[in-house]
């Protein structure tokens, strides 16, 4: 009994740090990290980058009257994880906001909806810094300014109509297509018929590459 | 004396070494520390979670399954409202359990389990790397023995064994192998070298700017002190560098004395670092709670005999500790059978199962039940809305641009002395940031007089790559001592601008 309990001690050691590092040599090697979600828990990809500008999101559905209403946070109130944030806006992948949306749907009174849409909305950080930072370092004033994208379009019955890239990966591929050298070879390398579904510069298919983890989940190490 | 006492009976073999690393026997003061506290904080984020936990976790609301991102749909069952409420409520008792060491080992299963699961059911506000951390713990504390010491289930077994036992005999602690809480070091250690790893694949992490945008971000808490850090990227290029030495050279030094403290002290500054330059709180709270695991008990011992000393000189002390020994005392159950500490913790169990479910059926969340009838749905401003759906706008030339930047001297690639006033004879250098993404952009810089006439002009292309352009002028005898300003342009439109004061150049005076 004493050398079977011992036994599965060695097991249980041996077990544990394999597995750990196991994800270890998975995260350094960018090797199957996305195959499967207990992967979370053992590759530690704590600080996945930020970009330059902040992101939050608009769920709102629009009704034959043509009014438009908010669809999340539900009316009920919004539920703010790490901050003052509502949930929907850690959601960087987007895959809960028809689940979001319907819910509110199923659960208040409301006229018809014709469309469901999902708005991306965007700004420079700069302008988040407080006004004693900002005086420190810039001598004009806070000019800020919203950009809009629309990643969804979402049908009463729950069914996703329309999928957009996001504004980031937007404004990067309009920087690689500024220019002209580029657009041209495009061009000349696009056969006449199409012979291929979306044989263009900008990539309107899966977001992220399918063998690479998204960035999972809310953007916080809180 | 026993003949093994006097011989060494132990080489130092890696044989050994592995066999005393893992199994030599201690008292578990440290995993004791971790198991009171992680289980708490674990808590904390139950408790602000579960009047929406109908929403957040099951089939009446919107879960967001971790195992959707990674196309395992159905992976676990989504379960009902109801369900969820009560279970969810259900962890929040068993985390309580595991922290005050009542049934110890049944909590921190039922505790892992239930975290885990709901973990997987909500990625967006649930599961994030301290969750998996803390998941990784619960797991090694329920193989471990934990609850053998400053626990309810001690406390309860005490008095049994106190009355068994002949009077005035010390009643020993329980000893057991160290293996668990030396599984918990690995796993500090290699969740370090991860995070380690994760910088190095980042870019833009050592020069500083990954945490400047995210000290710029509101996604987690308040954080002035990292917004006002973000004025000396400098700073934040050389923590990032002495963060990532460190979480790579703690896995090779935490096993000695001075290694151990050192890396302990330096963790627990980084981590409460993170709570005011970044907003974080949990993810500190986690990772210093886990911290104690390290504790030895020779660290333990070390420390009673000072608060013994101390005990000794102190009578005001010597008075508290008896009242409150006499409190705990009275307090203590009588000896009870075995048998009604589980009846007891099964019916909490079934009490706080019910218990949640019919308040959060009384708090009605979605208001269905309402006399009113179901909450409308609020109206957005139309303007509102065509603002958001209006065509495409192209990113301002000055949304592409972050700071432009005065100084002398740079040091790592950044200017570490930015001013506006400067001598003639001066090298001035100016740096330009630009924000990512950005094409390859031609930049004009102006140097100008006050009324706008120009006098130096420069220009280069920044390609995408490079988020920083660092222009020279050499401020010539000719120039008159007066204001300038310099002038970032971009597709001739002025983005930034930076006024200057030039003062004449001081010279040695003949007396």
């Amino acid at each position: 009994m004493r050398l079977l309990k011992r036994g599965l001690t060695y097991l249980t050691i041996a077990g544990y740090v394999g597995v750990l590092m196991f994800g270890i040599f998975c995260h350094t090697f960018t090797y199957r990290t996305g195959s499967h979600p207990t992967m979370y828990y053992i590759v530690w990809d704590m600080f996945c980058g930020w970009s330059a500008y902040s992101i939050r999101t608009h769920i709102i559905g629009e009704g034959i009257s043509g009014k438009y209403y908010e669809l999340s946070p539900g009316p009920w109130g919004d539920y703010h994880p790490y901050g003052e944030l509502g949930r929907r806006h850690y959601d960087t992948t987007g895959d809960a906001w028809l689940r979001m949306a319907m819910n509110t749907l199923d659960k208040t009174e409301h006229e018809p909806m014709l469309r469901i849409l999902c708005i991306e909305e965007a700004w420079s950080k700069k302008y988040n810094l407080s006004d004693a930072v900002w005086d420190q370092r810039y001598e004009e004033q806070k000019d800020f300014k919203n950009y809009y994208r629309l990643r969804k379009v979402i049908t009463p019955e729950g069914v996703v109509a329309q999928t957009y890239v996001p504004w980031l990966t937007r404004q990067r591929h309009l920087q690689i297509n500024d220019n002209p050298r580029l657009i041209a070879d495009m061009s000349r390398g696009r056969p006449f018929f199409a012979a291929t579904v979306g044989s263009r510069m900008e990539y309107e298919g899966a977001q992220h590459d399918p063998d690479v983890p998204v960035h999972l989940a809310s953007p916080v190490g809180n | 004396m026993d003949a093994k006492a006097v011989i060494p009976a132990q080489t130092n073999s890696i044989r050994d070494r592995f066999h005393r690393f893992f199994f030599a026997e201690e008292v578990p003061y440290g995993l004791a520390i971790v198991r009171m506290l992680v289980p708490l904080v674990l808590f904390g984020t139950v408790w602000t979670r579960w009047p929406h936990s109908r929403e957040l976790f099951s089939a009446d609301g919107a879960p967001a399954p971790l195992a959707d991102i990674f196309r395992y749909y159905d992976f676990l069952p989504v379960l009902s409202g109801t369900v969820a409420v009560g279970l969810f409520a259900a962890l929040g008792f068993f985390l309580i359990c595991s922290s005050i060491g009542w049934m110890t080992r049944f909590s921190m299963i039922a505790s892992v389990v239930l975290y885990t699961y709901f973990c997987f059911m909500d990625c967006i506000s649930m599961a994030t790397k301290y969750s998996a951390i803390a998941t990784h713990v619960l797991f090694l504390l329920s193989l471990s023995n934990c609850g053998a010491i400053w626990s309810v289930d001690s406390w309860l077994k005490g008095r049994q064994e106190n009355q068994s036992l002949p009077r005035y005999t010390n009643r020993e602690l329980p000893r057991f192998e160290i293996w668990p809480q030396r599984l918990i070091q690995i796993l500090i250690a290699v969740v370090y070298f991860g995070a380690a790893i994760t910088k190095m694949h980042t870019p833009g992490y050592l020069e500083g700017d990954q945490i400047s945008y995210w000290a710029m971000s509101r996604y987690n808490n308040p954080h002035p002190l990292g917004e006002f850090l973000t004025l000396y990227p400098i700073f934040l290029s050389v923590m990032s560098y002495a963060a990532m030495v460190w979480e790579i050279t703690f896995a090779f030094v935490i096993w000695r004395k001075w290694g151990r403290i050192i890396g302990l002290a330096m963790g627990t500054a980084f981590h409460i670092g993170t709570v005011f330059s970044l907003g974080l709180y949990i993810f500190p709270m986690i990772s210093i709670s886990i911290y104690f695991c390290f504790l030895t008990e020779q660290d333990v011992q070390w420390l009673s005999a000072r608060v013994r000393r101390l005990y000794r000189k102190g009578g005001w002390l010597k008075q508290q500790a008896a009242t409150l020994r006499s409190v705990v005392e009275r307090y203590r159950p009588q000896p009870v059978a075995a048998w009604k500490s589980p009846v007891a913790w099964s019916t909490g169990i079934v009490a706080v199962l019910f218990l949640s479910i019919y308040v959060e059926y009384q708090q009605d969340l979605y208001g269905l039940r309402r006399a009113e009838g179901r909450m409308t749905l609020h109206e957005v401003d139309r303007q509102f809305v065509d603002e958001m759906l209006a065509p495409e706008q192209a990113l301002r030339e000055k949304d592409k641009f972050l700071a432009v930047d005065l100084g002398t001297r740079m040091v790592g690639g950044w200017i570490t002395n930015r001013k506006s006033d400067f001598m003639v004879g001066d090298s001035m250098l100016v740096q330009c940031s630009l924000n990512p993404p950005h094409e390859d952009i031609w930049v004009d810089c102006h140097f100008c007089e006050e009324n706008g006439r120009i006098v130096y002009r420069v220009g280069n292309i920044i390609p995408r790559e490079n988020l920083r352009n660092t222009f020279q002028f050499y401020l010539e005898d000719i120039l008159e001592p007066g204001n300038y300003y310099v002038s970032i342009k971009s597709k001739g439109k002025e983005v930034l601008r930076r006024s200057i004061t030039l003062h004449p150049k001081l010279s040695a005076v003949a007396n």
